[in-house]
């Protein structure tokens, strides 16, 4: 029985460490602003304080992915307390953007955002983007013999490149971009190059790819530059020096230039707080933010006049390419049939 | 509530999946559950045996840390096993230290790896409920068959294990619905398996319908699990150990000494001591930059997640176990009971997302009203493994008592409350303790349920994880340990002592 007044007493405590969350408020008076977010680093936790320091406007946010999200939100409909929604995805921008799910709004520091990077119809803006680069082994690999995507696919390579799984977004986000450049045939022949020269099945993230060829299992790969980045930063030494035992080279600089893909946030079409969220996207997109965002996240800033972080600009400068591969999801939708049938896993 | 959104499903994506890859799928994922069964009916019966039937040192202790491992969320358990075996693990900093051996390679994250990760973390459901069987079970029986000469490996398995089966085969259900649902482990370990397709229908493909189209297919699977299990169980009269002698543990010498030792000792080094260990010098490598601030709240919220939802939970089930027994003559209801247990082999995120479109048909302002929403999933996800404890404590309590009950006049409730809960608050305590255990880990329900800037233990450690930070994601990883361990330690306590 003793357990009967354990439980009661745990009850007690816990009934005092409420209210936990707060419900999304919908009073203009209190000064809150609603977000619904992909983006769950630590980091943006830390600039959206320093949000709600500068204008009194409280931050409330959901952190789930895209895809939940984006249900919600349809599923909410008018009623939805999300004044603004944030995903690392383009695709996923789009994907809200055509279910009517954002409204248009004005945004004056949108003419200091690089402007292939903007949505056409001005629904989204973007705040960071990354870019889907190749790694390769310092000791084995002449970064001369490889400056394009469909070079992982030659021969040459045959059981020397590791690579994560086909369920991982950001590759499909990668083979729509090369289906959007090349083609879908192109697409599929790629795909089977890749795959016969895969070293072991793909598995685990970015990052273990990079330890993969630090192991020696296989000597290149395709990651995104932020993760390489990190793992110069981390605060295991033994990363640090995975991360130094790979160079970097952006691929397709003579064709459409490097894949890139973005992190945006758009205003909610039922926002009930639209003046604090405008005022938010505003916020974000100002330099002040953007170099927070490029020395805290390692993505390269979306505005035109901030800088990369110095890791990232140790890379070098390239040519990113378009978001074309993004306007809609039915190329990111090939994309998945395309790897399945070629057998990546 | 979830197969209300059936409607319209695309069946061009089905075909397209199933044309390519579903056939793989499905292979993988019964080669997975497979291993995992096998693997966690060897250790969770062995360990249960070896702790009931001798004695050996630390058998006290080991009888209670082999349940342990319940407490790790099985992705952290992958993520740890990865980063303990992968290039800046401290196995290979070692190995490259080593002459001869600096070029050795270790690779966790395969088919088998998983089977072993997850199995690690999952024999415990198995060793709980063989361990009180065997536990309860007559030591007449076992002497009986020694002397008609049976070896003990006979009676382990001639008399033991068939008697405890039922038992045995509780736990083992909700071992197979843990890992059908799971998809943090084997996304990790790059195997796909039958529920990559449903979030790839779902999220690549946006195709809602056909994700649940595939999770039904799921459901059946298990439905036909849960249906083997209630045919097993069907004719098993319970014979209660009665007032007949405890049983002396043997106490073992030599050579099976060691081998019982080696084996238990193992079991829990790896299934306990050695993610504890990686996740500690993850730790230990974060430590300066992780913010401490926060904890209390989110230990707060965890807390109050878990013991609401469990206290609901077990409410609802002590309802419905009864009213089930109340109906006895309606033989062919029966059956139905089982259904209110489908929620756990469901991915959390479809529930959640039928558990949105349910509540917006209820209400629509309900949703944003703090953590109604939240304690509403959980009870249809976990709402299996608290039930299946209360009915087979009930199913102990033999039908007479009713009837004397209602001779004396009592009435069916007071019958509940006065005879069948003081009889079954044992069972209450083990669905509470592993109803809370599971809450505190939960996920993908709590990501897209919860309100505004609320975090748990387990957001807290996701949010690093997957963004591929491990050692970051070690504080939350290892609180949410700590918070399972206490209710494990009470939980054996109270299997221990006499009712």
């Amino acid at each position: 029985m003793k357990y009967l007044y354990l439980i009661c007493a745990l009850l007690v405590v816990a009934s005092c460490s409420s209210p936990k969350g707060e419900k999304g408020n919908s009073s203009e008076k209190e000064k809150v602003v609603n977000v619904y977010s992909q983006r769950h680093y630590e980091s943006d936790n830390i600039l959206l304080e320093k949000f709600t320091e500068q204008t009194g406007i409280k931050v409330n946010v959901v952190n789930a992915g895209a895809d939940e999200l984006i249900n919600r939100l349809e599923m909410e409909g008018a009623l939805s307390p999300a004044d603004v929604f944030i995903t690392v995805d383009a695709a996923r921008l789009n994907r809200a953007k055509n279910k009517a799910l954002f409204q248009k709004v004005d945004l004056s520091n949108s003419k200091n955002l690089k402007p292939q990077l903007l949505d056409t119809d001005g629904l989204w803006f973007p705040l960071t983007y990354r870019a889907r680069v190749i790694v390769y082994d310092l000791k084995d690999v002449d970064p001369a013999t490889i400056t394009t995507y469909s070079d992982l696919a030659k021969p040459e390579w045959k059981d020397k490149v590791v690579i994560r799984s086909s369920g991982s977004g950001y590759n499909q986000s990668l083979l729509a971009y090369i289906i959007e450049a090349e083609g879908e045939g192109a697409a599929q022949d790629w795909v089977k190059g890749v795959v016969a020269n895969m070293a072991r099945d793909p598995k685990g993230g970015d990052r273990d790819q990079i330890k993969a060829i630090a192991s020696g299992v296989g000597e290149v790969s395709v990651v995104n530059t932020y993760y390489l980045a990190s793992l110069l930063n981390s605060s295991n030494p033994e990363e640090v020096a995975v991360g130094k035992s790979v160079g970097v080279i952006f691929p397709n600089q003579e064709k459409e230039g490097t894949h890139i893909n973005v992190s945006g946030a758009a205003v909610t079409k039922s926002a009930p707080n639209k003046a604090n969220a405008v005022k938010l996207l505003e916020f974000l997109t100002s330099e002040e933010s953007q170099k927070f965002y490029a020395a805290n996240s390692f993505e390269y800033p979306a505005h035109k006049e901030v800088p990369a972080d110095s890791t990232v600009a140790t890379f070098g400068e390239f040519k990113a390419s378009g978001l074309a591969f993004a306007r809609d999801m039915s190329l990111t939708e090939k994309a998945v049939v395309v790897f399945d049938e070629g057998g990546w896993k | 509530m979830v197969l209300t959104k059936t409607a319209g499903i695309n069946f061009q994506n089905i075909t397209a999946l199933s044309n390519t890859v579903l056939g793989a799928y499905i292979t993988n994922t019964l080669w997975i559950s497979s291993g995992v069964i096998s693997l966690s009916l060897l250790i969770g019966v062995g360990c249960a045996w070896a702790i009931t039937m001798y004695d050996f040192p630390f058998r006290k202790q080991l009888e209670w840390m082999l349940i342990l491992p319940l407490a790790i969320p099985t992705f952290i358990n992958g993520i740890a096993y990865a980063g303990l075996t992968d290039y800046a693990g401290p196995i290979r900093i070692a190995l490259r230290a080593t002459p001869w051996l600096d070029d050795v390679y270790l690779d966790i994250m395969n088919g088998w790896g998983a089977i072993f990760v997850m199995s690690m973390v999952l024999y415990p459901y198995i060793y709980l409920t063989s361990r009180a069987a065997f536990a309860n079970q007559s030591s007449q029986l076992l002497e009986a068959s020694k002397i008609l000469g049976a070896t003990e490996f006979q009676s382990f398995y001639k008399v033991a294990v068939p008697i405890a089966w039922p038992a045995i085969f509780s736990g083992l259900s909700l071992v197979i619905m843990e890992v059908l649902n799971d998809y943090g482990t084997v996304k990790y370990f790059g195997i796909p398996t039958f529920t990559t397709g449903i979030f790839k229908s779902w999220l690549s493909l946006g195709d809602m319908p056909s994700a649940i189209f595939l999770a039904a297919i799921l459901l059946l699977f298990v439905i036909f699990i849960l249906s083997l299990e209630w045919w097993i169980t069907r004719k098993k009269v319970i014979s209660e150990a009665s007032s007949s002698r405890a049983l002396t543990r043997e106490k073992i010498i030599g050579s099976k000494k060691i081998i019982v030792m080696v084996g238990v000792l193992s079991t829990f080094t790896l299934a306990f001591i050695v993610p504890l260990g990686q996740l500690l010098w993850w730790l230990n490598l974060s430590f300066t930059h992780t913010n401490w601030g926060n904890f209390i709240e989110i230990i707060g919220n965890t807390l109050t997640l878990s013991l609401y939802s469990s206290l609901i939970i077990i409410c609802m089930g002590i309802a419905i176990a009864y009213a089930f027994r109340v109906l006895k003559n309606l033989k062919y209801i029966q059956p139905l009971s089982k259904l209110t247990s489908l929620g756990y082999a469901m991915p959390g995120a479809v529930i959640a997302i039928g558990i949105i479109a349910s509540i917006l048909l209820i209400d629509n302002e309900l949703i944003y009203a703090g953590i109604y929403a939240l304690l509403f999933g959980y009870t249809v996800r976990f709402f299996a493994v608290g039930y299946s404890p209360i009915v087979s404590g009930l199913k102990k309590n033999s039908l007479s008592i009713d009837d004397a009950a209602l001779t004396l006049g009592a009435s069916t409730f007071k019958t509940l409350i006065k005879v069948h809960l003081p009889l079954i608050k044992r069972s209450i305590l083990v669905s509470l303790i592993l109803i809370f255990v599971d809450i505190s880990k939960e996920l993908p329900i709590t990501l897209i349920l919860r309100p505004f800037n609320f975090n748990t233990l387990a957001t807290n450690a996701y949010q690093f994880a997957t963004d591929e930070m491990a050692p970051e994601s070690s504080a939350a990883s290892l609180l949410i340990i700590f918070v399972g361990i206490i209710p494990i330690y009470i939980l054996n306590r109270s299997m221990r002592s006499k009712p």
